[in-house]
């Protein structure tokens, strides 16, 4: 005997109420999606990839008896891990709505923070109802628009970031000859430095307070701290009363460009780029890795170590110490 | 009997030193077109800790929300042993004058030839960054590389500690199911070739050698007649200057001996 055939309409309603067990048991997460950006074909890796855009979805997170599963906090000689795992389940059905949608850049327009601009008479403003709109894309979702391994999942109730390692497409097996959901086996991601600039303040932190890159501590100089830039007055009516402006005779004098004040930046070089260091960030100093020994050592190195006679076969610190 | 309290924190000191060889490693991250778009210095720790600290230190507020920071490096002590081959002359001594009181000489053996083992751990999420730690830290090895260390503060003595780089390891899990997280490790196996030291023993110093000569053998009760007085010159001399002696000789027929107790004639 064959099996009864099943109807869309089951399976419409079984993914349904799967959507609907998810937004009453689930969560809301931003799930993040990873952009490659120097991929390394030999190595098979990329390790400047970047974390640029999210998206709130709702997911339920698996109990896997009590909580996390995995081996959760653990001492090694690397400090403290916490390899807490979890996994995610996120409806099939809505996950490819998301990914349907097109994302509008912020401040695409000089107005207001992401917009595109109809053109006059293509549709009318007051046919839209609601308060946020998509464009979606005409093209039927597939299975290729499903969560991926590496992207990111951010847990606003936990504040946790996890990563994707493996996406489960067929569990449960094929109940009513399809799978509503895709289960997601995540870890506590591993911060490698990497970029998160989504726009969402949590996650953002993250990377202020953990990346131990240079470049997040570059500054960029405003255009009008530009040494000798001329005081414009914008309108024409408004003269400067010369007898009521009071000028530091000692900062600058009458006639004398500023520039020669020799206010400048020492730039560190070494490269084709120069860069301005907001501040020289010092690993181990308790501020950015806390449990790094790497300025501890700088400093009790002084009297431990003779640096008095240069070595030959070796001059471990002596560069610092200069 | 050992219990004479002395400690020169030798050790501790050799982990300092070996921290400092590793504590300055950078690493870049360039973009397909060679631009280096990331710069970083790798975080150093020594592994052994208690364990309420690393707690308390990395994750005080429990708001930690990522597994852990990489690129990282740790390492440890994995075991101490004599050396047998850098034996020293048993009977030797270091002699300095006591810094606080130069009336007195600080003396301390020759000090013992001990072997540390040290293996250094190398964490990181991407072979890339791994590979340029490592080959920032081989070539300094051939197989060792020396360091000139305050060995023993108190006596002043330096000595050049090599550090010999053994073994090197190499773990890479991407083998395997796909939860099971990828952990690229390289255990680097150094010996430290170092000494320990005893206790310093301070003493003051003989300024004056008097030297009694009799006529005849004792069971006859015999009186001093001959004295050999010598005293460094000038008087004021301390065991590091540069001095000579003053030899006095005296003859005497008052029938007195010297009263070592008293150190008086009686």
């Amino acid at each position: 005997m064959t099996t009864g055939q099943i109807s869309s309409a089951e399976q419409s309603l079984y993914a349904n109420l799967v959507v609907e067990a998810i937004q009453i048991h689930g969560h809301d997460v931003y799930y993040l999606d990873r952009t490659l950006i120097a991929e390394d074909n030999v190595l098979g890796e990329d390790s400047l990839s970047k974390f640029n855009t999210q998206s709130l979805i709702e997911m339920y997170m698996e109990d896997s008896g009590g909580g996390y599963a995995g081996e959760q906090e653990l001492m090694s000689q690397f400090g403290l891990q916490n390899l807490s795992e979890a996994t995610f389940v996120v409806s099939k059905t809505r996950f490819q709505e998301k990914t349907k949608q097109i994302q509008i850049e912020a401040a695409t327009d000089s107005i207001s923070s992401g917009s595109i601009q109809l053109e006059a008479g293509t549709l009318s403003e007051s046919v839209l109802e609601g308060e946020i709109f998509y464009i979606l894309n005409e093209t039927d979702a597939t299975d290729a628009d499903r969560p991926l391994e590496g992207d990111a999942i951010y847990h606003p109730i936990l504040k946790k970031l996890f990563e994707i390692n493996f996406v489960d497409h067929d569990e449960p097996f094929h109940q009513l000859d399809n799978n509503p959901v895709y289960k997601m086996k995540c870890r506590l991601f591993d911060y490698n430095s990497d970029n998160l600039d989504t726009g969402i303040t949590d996650i953002d932190a993250i990377e202020d307070s953990l990346s131990t890159s240079t470049s997040d501590y570059q500054l960029t100089l405003e255009q009008t701290t530009i040494v000798g830039q001329s005081l414009t007055i914008d309108n024409d009516f408004f003269t400067v009363d010369i007898t009521n402006v009071t000028s530091d005779a000692g900062t600058i004098g009458a006639g004398q460009n500023p520039a020669s004040f020799g206010e400048s930046i020492l730039s560190e070089s070494g490269g084709d780029e120069y860069i301005i260091l907001e501040d020289s960030p010092s690993i181990g100093d308790g501020v950015i890795d806390k449990t790094a020994q790497n300025e501890l050592f700088d400093t009790l190195d002084d009297t431990v170590l003779d640096f008095s006679e240069s070595n030959p076969f070796g001059d471990a610190g002596s560069i610092q110490n200069v | 009997m050992l219990g004479q309290q002395f400690y020169h924190e030798t050790v501790r000191n050799i982990v300092v030193g070996f921290g400092t060889i590793f504590n300055n490693i950078q690493l870049v991250r360039k973009d397909n077109a060679g631009k280096v778009q990331q710069t970083m210095k790798v975080p150093l720790a020594y592994g052994p800790r208690q364990k309420f600290l690393v707690r308390l230190n990395d994750d005080p507020d429990l708001s930690k929300a990522v597994a852990v920071t990489l690129p990282r490096i740790g390492f440890e002590i994995t075991g101490l042993s004599y050396d047998p081959a850098r034996k020293l002359n048993r009977v030797q001594k270091f002699k300095k004058v006591d810094t606080v009181d130069v009336q007195k000489l600080d003396t301390q053996y020759m000090p013992v030839p001990y072997n540390v083992n040290f293996q250094l751990y190398i964490l990181a999420k991407q072979s890339d960054d791994a590979l340029q730690i490592v080959e920032q830290i081989l070539p300094y090895f051939q197989p060792d590389y020396t360091i000139t260390m305050n060995d023993n503060a108190s006596m002043g003595v330096k000595k050049d500690i090599p550090v010999i780089l053994n073994s090197i390891n190499y773990e890479d899990d991407y083998q395997g199911d796909f939860t099971t997280r990828r952990a690229i490790i390289y255990t680097l196996d150094f010996t430290c070739k170092f000494y320990l030291y005893g206790p310093v023993t301070s003493s003051r110093v003989i300024r004056t050698v008097q030297v009694d000569a009799y006529t005849d053998l004792p069971d006859q009760s015999p009186t001093r007649q001959q004295r050999l007085t010598v005293t460094p010159n000038p008087t004021s001399a301390d065991a590091d200057d540069d001095f000579g002696f003053n030899e006095v000789t005296s003859f005497f027929e008052d029938a007195k001996n010297f009263n070592p107790v008293t150190g008086t004639d009686e």
